[in-house]
């Protein structure tokens, strides 16, 4: 097919999914459902399906027990069983054991344990017991770095142990997740060797667009797994009955903005210079439009601005939970005229957003609540109607804001902030945080300062953890408990996909060494073995950070920067 | 609220001397108690993993009871100048510690914001890098400037005036009083001696100002960041020998007794 | 692969700073640290870059991208890394420099303590301060005070470890101080009986002025109260600070302080200070001086140039405190003296031949012998006998007996006397004829012997023997030989039962005796005893001031002064003798300036001196008049000694707190007027003011009472 070659290939593909997609898998897959029965007319332009298939989606052979998602890992792919089929793990995690999982168990120190750190910490820095690297038998891994594998070595036995349901050829599983960015739900893995297509979810998205059917099915899933749950954890949709729910399920419109990787994106901006941010932040809601809806940030971040002079000015931000509009909407119910939008809403990075259309709201919310309530709504913090991103610019200063927000360090859950007008620069932080990771700091007292404020190389616990998505192994990880995002030592290979990720430098790549401080070499090529590092939180010890505990001048906080109270007070106290 | 225990204390001495009783045993007590506590705050910066409360909490308590000593410790001697070898001793020891603590409370509280207000942020054991590295790239620009232009004016120059300047840390105790002196003193004379130079050398000579401003910048820094710790090199160790000749004051005293109720 | 950076400038801004490692690596400061670092204990470990590895019989370079990926140069052909890092001497962090700094001091103070406990003179070094000058006089080693604390360091240690009681200290303080008394350590040196007793006395006292209440006393009392009664008493170091200086004063203390144990507390001795009780006088005062008649008339009338000043009669002691009274014979003497020496009167009767009704016994046939008739010369001859007298025949057993016969009869008239008392009246004038004659015959001895045998047990020996050494037995032979002459051979001749001489019933004397009558007349008035003829009796007269006899006669006969309801003949005899004595008109008039006391518990004794201050004694209460008069001007005393009513002439003769109305004295030193008005305090408060700071409770109180 010459004409085929000759069509020039889109930008988007210029990178990828995987160089190992031949056109002969391709034209293999194009005989299979559903994509056999796709119409090709309906990709226009220069998205074409195979053009999807070539470039957005790989081919994964799995032996038996290979750990196709595990619970609680972030994908950014969902999959289709092409061959042999698969196992879902059903209920929670208590089945399948998280370290065979390669997740690190919870565990908190003892008390002893705590106290033996006094002596038992190593004196030598990053050292590591290479025993525990010769593995927890449990453990197996196929493949070496990205393409690197954790298997189950006894699925007989799994699958006796635990209730499990199968997923047959031509099923996809994984799309929620892809799309919601949100955690994997459950664990997958091979039940005898299989052919899986695993196609990211830029693809998939496209697919979608054209395949009605597609569209429905996965729409639906969507709907009925994730968006009613989060629909109902919405405060202002608290009081709302299963009915209501379900009408609003059912009229709620799913929307994803920006790119899924902003993390690699957003530090090449970091280099050309951050002022020109807000182009690469596209718009969700603009400013003066009439209100069409309540938006809800499902999961991202997103940045309320407002024209000011020739720029725009940063007037706070969302985090997931947090919504848009509402405030317009009822005063235009309650003026009778409808009133336009007072800010702008823009992705920042990535964003998934939920709209309900303003009759429902007007019918479901505003016409059940008294008039008198909604003027003077917002007196009262507890008022789910008083939900407000705003900061207030009063106190605190505006460039503070724009310095947070363009270095999306309003992604953090546990941003170390020190007052460099109060820190001495004692280092009795990096002494503590150090003398509770066997001697190493897992942070770096040093990072950018803005109004006398340093955002410290410390991992801030993201809201939206980019850090985790590439990692082979599922090494990084959120806790399920907590939900700090911490690293198993044992199953880290090394390869520093997290740490290339992570936009804020707050991820160390380490060479480990031994009891006796030379470094462990791997045995073909010498070369130190390097661990990624980074602040777990001191989630294994009791009473939290230890650094903001050791801080003699109460100039360091791990703040939560979806908490914008506790941020203004903080910086205005 | 110090003020207040501190009158409070001075009261209730009175009120003991008064019935007689042994107010040197009970203050002498209650002061060695009390800088136990305060030496104790180092204890629990070695401990950071135990539940021992907030460091910012222990220091506060360490300030307030810190002032407070200085009334115990007052009434304990009566006012008076000891006369004893060992209680004059105790005396130096304590009010070297306890001006000591003073003046680093001053500092702890004035030199951050000065440090906020001129140079660029930087790790205390990372300036001698810098300032290598600052030195490393001016010889550069300037010896290549060398080559570029036959006259020796800037290297010249240079040798003379600035490699002692660039060459290690100046001015700590200028910095340290916030003295713009000598780094204006030696801008002047840059662009006095500007008049001696063709074009390319006035622009190396900018580039020199610049790097000058820079390194004072950093000399800045390391004179506030060095005086923010090393006044703890006066403050800990003449704890220890406070503590040791406390120890001994408490059994002399004690086995020589007068025995007041 | 390009050469990329050696070490030498591979400093990652991004590898952790790591301020907790003791050591860095000597080239950080170069900003080219080792990946390696040093070990824990600073040494470098020099090492290759990389450690190449072998592939297929070739060496490769195994340096990293993060080290600068591998080198053109290759490793060497024998596999090791072309890349040798230099040597670098690791340097210490802060921290770890702070560490060794206080570490080095840390011993280092260990150290000198040591050497103070070690080294000879530790005494000197380990002494709190220099003692008082008293005391560093006498002490020059710890363990003279301070006995628990052998001299060795190691000793202190012990003792610092087991509380050694402080009161072996305050007894090691006693053993110098033995002026303190038994119970020293006691409050104020009393036993807590004693102090509870004062407590309820004063309590029982009205407070005058009602003393304001201090506010810091009772405060300190409320909470630290001392505990005034336990056995181990207080420690002196509980007032007594010593160690602070050759200069300190040891027994400074606020009165405050001295306040927190007492019940009550006030201010200062000018506000609220317990008003004086009836100060000073407390007792009349023992010699009889009536300062207001004195002032009012006496001295008035006394045609002489001297004035009346206080001073005439009073002057302070050696020591400056008590004011005493001068002696008799520059102060009473010029007034008093001749009332002593007074002729006018009889003086009190030694031996006594009483008047006898001779006719009526010789008509009834009782045979009396010689006896001296009625005559002119007799007419003041008593018909009874008497005290003095009696006191002698009370030695002789018979005269109980006649003494209970003869009660209400009297001897000059025995007309209607029956046979059994004129026979009584018989063997008396026989009993008195045989004392006579022992005196006679026998003389002191036998005297001494029969006032012994009578007073034995009330009086003591001297004063008998006084007494009967001043018998003049001389003149009682002259008695004898002028009145009785043949009394010598009566007595003689009834012992042996013989016939009784005869003579003429009227003995004349002859007229030789008349000339030795002269003679001895004017030797008797010199002793003092004389024959007194119109009353047939031996009699005495003092002859001045302080008159030894009489005040031996004052003293034995106030013996008989009891206040047992039955009384001992004896004591009788003495009371009688007390009454002719002690009357303020007897000879001498002892008893008018010399009061008598009694009272319940004790015999009266009359008190020949005024006050006496007692030797060297604490008592809670110290006045010194001294320089208080040579403060104050000239009639300083009248300051604070005030007459209670103006100077007036006597209005009775006698004031009845000495002499009762039966003219005898008055015996009760309690029941009295003082000429003065008891002092207040006011006018102490003039000059020892809150102000003057001479109000503080050790100006005028004590604390060891003893």
């Amino acid at each position: 097919m010459p004409t085929f070659e000759s069509i020039q290939r889109p930008e988007r593909w210029a990178i990828p999914f995987s160089s190992e997609m031949t056109d002969a898998d391709v034209d293999r897959l194009l005989t299979i459902e559903p994509f056999a029965s796709l119409d090709p007319t309906r990709f226009r332009g220069k998205v074409t399906l195979r053009g999807i298939l070539k470039n957005d989606t790989r081919l994964l052979r799995c032996q038996p027990g290979d750990i196709v998602v595990r619970q609680g890992d972030w994908g950014n792919s969902a999959f289709l069983v092409v061959t042999g089929n698969v196992r879902v793990e059903l209920g929670s995690a208590a089945n399948l054991p998280s370290e065979i999982l390669g997740h690190q168990p919870v565990r908190r120190k003892s008390l002893l344990q705590i106290i033996a750190q006094l002596w038992k910490n190593s004196s030598e820095p990053e050292v590591r017991d290479v025993a525990a690297y010769r593995g927890d038998p449990r453990i197996g891994t196929r493949g070496t770095g990205e393409q690197t594998r954790v298997y189950l070595q006894d699925v007989s036995a799994v699958l006796s142990k635990c209730q499990t349901a199968t997923i047959e050829a031509g099923q996809f599983f994984g799309e929620s997740a892809a799309l919601g960015r949100t955690p994997r739900q459950a664990t997958v893995f091979a039940e005898r060797s299989t052919e899986l297509l695993e196609i990211r979810w830029q693809g998939l998205r496209d697919l979608m667009r054209r395949d009605d059917a597609l569209q429905k099915h996965i729409d639906a899933v969507f709907r009925e797994r994730a968006l009613k749950w989060f629909l109902m954890n919405t405060p202002i949709f608290h009081h709302l009955g299963t009915d209501d729910i379900n009408k609003l399920v059912a009229e709620a419109k799913f929307e994803t903005h920006g790119q899924y990787d902003w993390a690699g994106s957003f530090k090449q901006l970091a280099q050309q210079g951050i002022d020109s941010s807000l182009q690469h932040e596209p718009l969700i809601a603009e400013e003066g439009n009439h209100a069409n809806g309540v938006i809800i940030v499902r999961s991202g971040l997103a940045r309320l601005s407002r024209r000011y002079e020739h720029g725009h000015r940063t007037i706070g931000y969302l985090t997931p939970g947090q919504i848009f509009g509402l405030d317009e909407i009822i005063d235009g119910w309650l003026g009778k005229t409808p009133k336009p939008l007072a800010n702008s809403l823009r992705a920042i990075g990535i964003a998934n957003v939920v709209t309900i259309p303003t009759p429902l709201i007007e019918k479901l919310l505003l016409e059940k609540s008294d008039r008198r309530d909604l003027t003077r709504r917002g007196r009262a913090t507890a008022d789910p109607l008083a939900n407000r991103p705003n900061i207030d610019t009063t106190r605190i200063s505006s460039d503070f804001v724009e310095f947070l927000v363009e270095n999306r360090y309003i992604n953090g859950t546990a941003t170390m902030l020190i007052d460099m007008d109060r820190c001495t620069r004692c280092d009795d932080c990096v002494r503590a945080c150090a003398s509770i990771h066997d001697n190493n700091p897992r942070f770096q007292r040093r990072g950018p300062i803005q109004n006398n404020i340093m955002v410290a190389h410390a991992c801030m616990q993201c809201e939206d953890p980019v850090c985790v998505i590439e990692c082979p192994t599922g090494a990084i990880h959120r806790q399920m408990e907590g939900g700090q995002v911490v690293i198993n030592d044992q199953t880290c290979v090394g390869c520093s996909a997290c740490a290339n990720n992570c936009p804020y430098n707050a991820i160390r790549m380490v060479e480990v060494r031994h009891r006796d401080g030379d470094f462990i070499r791997d045995d073909v090529k010498h070369a130190p073995i390097v661990k990624a590092t980074k602040c777990d939180l001191c989630s294994d010890q009791l009473g939290g950070p230890a650094c903001q505990r050791a801080c003699p001048h109460d100039a360091l906080i791990r703040m939560d920067m979806r908490d914008v109270q506790q941020l203004t007070d903080w910086y205005t106290r | 609220m110090v003020v207040v225990a501190a009158l409070m204390l001075v009261w209730c001495s009175g009120l003991m001397t008064t019935s007689l009783r042994d107010t040197a045993r009970t203050s002498g007590w209650g002061l060695f108690a009390m800088i136990c506590f305060l030496a104790a705050y180092n204890l629990r910066k070695k401990l950071p993993f135990l539940h021992l409360g907030a460091s910012a909490t222990w220091l506060q308590l360490h300030i307030y009871f810190g002032l407070l000593t200085a009334v115990v410790f007052g009434v304990h001697v009566g006012w008076r100048v000891p006369n004893g070898l060992v209680e004059s001793l105790l005396t130096t020891l304590y009010l070297f510690v306890f001006v000591s603590g003073v003046i680093g409370l001053f500092l702890s509280r004035s030199l951050p914001k000065r440090l906020t207000t001129r140079g660029e942020e930087v790790l205390f054991e990372r300036i001698p890098i810098y300032r290598k590295r600052i030195q490393a790239e001016v010889e550069a620009f300037v010896f290549d400037g060398l080559e570029a232009s036959e006259s020796t004016a800037v290297s010249q120059f240079y040798t003379d005036r600035l490699r002692p300047f660039f060459s290690q840390t100046r001015n700590y105790w200028q910095h340290l009083v916030q003295s713009n002196r000598s780094r204006f003193g030696l801008l002047k004379e840059m662009q006095a001696y500007g008049r001696y130079l063709n074009d390319s050398e006035r622009e190396v000579m900018m580039r020199l100002v610049t790097s000058v401003e820079a390194k004072d910048d950093l000399d800045y820094q390391f004179s506030l960041q060095a005086t923010l710790k090393y006044w703890l090199f006066v403050h800990v160790p003449l704890t220890y020998a406070l503590l040791v000749f406390a120890v001994l004051h408490l059994l002399l005293v004690s086995a020589f007794a007068g025995g007041i109720s | 692969m390009s050469d990329g950076p050696s070490h030498a400038s591979s400093f990652d801004e991004n590898d952790y700073a790591r301020p907790n490692q003791p050591w860095q690596c000597g080239w950080a400061a170069e900003g080219h640290a080792c990946p390696l670092g040093p070990t824990p204990r600073g040494l470098c470990r020099s090492a290759y870059e990389c450690s190449p590895y072998k592939d297929r019989e070739s060496w490769v370079c195994a340096r990293t991208q993060a080290r600068g990926g591998t080198c053109d140069e290759g490793p060497l052909p024998d596999g090791t890394c072309c890349k040798q890092i230099q040597r670098c001497q690791p340097t210490r962090s802060v921290l770890s420099r702070r560490g060794v700094l206080s570490f080095t001091v840390f011993a280092a103070s260990i150290a000198l303590a040591l050497i103070i406990l070690g080294s000879p003179n530790r005494q000197r070094l380990v002494s709190p301060g220099e003692l008082t000058s008293q005391h560093s006089q006498v002490v020059d080693r710890c363990e003279e005070c301070h006995p628990g604390t052998v001299s060795f360091a190691s000793g202190w240690l012990h003792d610092s470890i087991d509380d050694n009681e402080a009161q072996p200290q305050s007894d090691q303080c006693l053993q110098c101080h033995t002026e303190l008394g038994p119970n020293a350590k006691q409050p104020h040196g009393q036993t807590s009986a004693i102090l509870a007793e004062l407590t309820t006395l004063r309590g029982k006292q009205p407070t005058e002025s009602p003393h304001r209440y201090n506010g810091e006393v009772t405060t300190a009392k409320a909470i630290f109260s001392q505990s005034a009664d336990s056995q181990a008493g207080l420690a002196c170091a509980t007032c007594h600070r010593e160690h602070r200086g050759k200069m300190a004063d040891l027994k400074a203390l606020t009165n405050e302080q001295c306040q927190v144990c007492h019940a009550e507390s006030f201010r200062g001795f000018s506000d609220g200070h317990p008003a004086f009780a009836a100060y000073p006088y407390k007792r009349r005062t023992r010699l009889y001086f009536d300062h207001l008649s004195h002032y009012g008339e006496h001295f008035a009338a006394a045609e002489t140039t001297r004035a009346r000043k206080c001073s005439d009669c009073h002057q302070p002691d050696s020591a400056g405190r008590y004011m005493l009274v001068k002696e008799f014979d520059s102060t009473c003497a010029e007034c008093h003296s001749h009332q002593i020496q007074d002729d006018t009167t009889l003086g009190i009767a030694a031996i006594s031949l009483p008047a006898l009704d001779v006719d009526a016994l010789r008509k009834n046939g009782r045979e009396i012998g010689q006896w001296p008739r009625d005559y002119p010369l007799h007419v003041e001859a008593a018909s009874t006998i008497s005290p003095l007298q009696r006191l002698l025949l009370q030695s002789y057993e018979e005269y109980e007996a006649i003494q209970t016969s003869l009660s209400g009869i009297d001897l000059g008239d025995l007309r209607d006397a029956d046979s059994i008392q004129l026979q009584s009246v018989e063997s008396l004038v026989w009993l008195l004829k045989e004392s006579l004659y022992d005196i006679v015959k026998k003389g002191h001895p036998e005297i001494h012997r029969r006032l012994t045998s009578v007073l034995r047990g009330q009086v003591s020996e001297p004063r008998i023997a006084t007494l009967a050494n001043s018998y003049p037995v001389v003149i009682a032979i002259e008695m004898q030989e002028v009145w009785l002459p043949l009394l010598l051979a009566e007595v003689e001749a009834r012992r042996t039962g013989a016939e009784l001489p005869q003579a003429d019933a009227v003995a004349t004397p002859g007229p030789g005796r008349v000339i030795q009558k002269e003679r001895r007349e004017s030797e008797m008035l010199a002793s003092g005893w004389y024959l007194h003829g119109s009353s047939l009796s031996l009699r005495y007269r003092p002859n001045g001031h302080a008159d030894p006899l009489l005040k031996t006669l004052v003293d034995i006969s106030a013996r008989g002064v009891v206040n047992e309801s039955r009384s001992t003949p004896t004591q009788l005899t003495l009371h009688d003798l007390f009454d002719q004595v002690a009357s303020p008109f007897a000879a001498g008039r002892c008893t008018k300036c010399h009061s008598v006391d009694h009272d319940q518990n004790t015999p009266a004794s009359a008190n020949w001196e005024p006050y006496q201050p007692p030797l060297d004694q604490h008592k809670f209460t110290r006045f010194s008049h001294a320089p208080h008069v040579t403060l104050l001007s000239d009639d300083a005393c009248s300051k604070c000694h005030l007459f209670n009513a103006a100077p007036a002439p006597a209005t009775s003769l006698f004031r009845t707190e000495f002499i009762d109305s039966r003219w005898r004295p008055a015996m009760n030193p309690l029941s009295f007027e003082s000429n003065f008005i008891s002092m207040s305090n006011i006018g102490c408060a003039e000059c020892h003011s809150d102000e003057s700071g001479r109000d503080r409770c050790l100006t005028c109180h004590n604390y060891h009472v003893h």
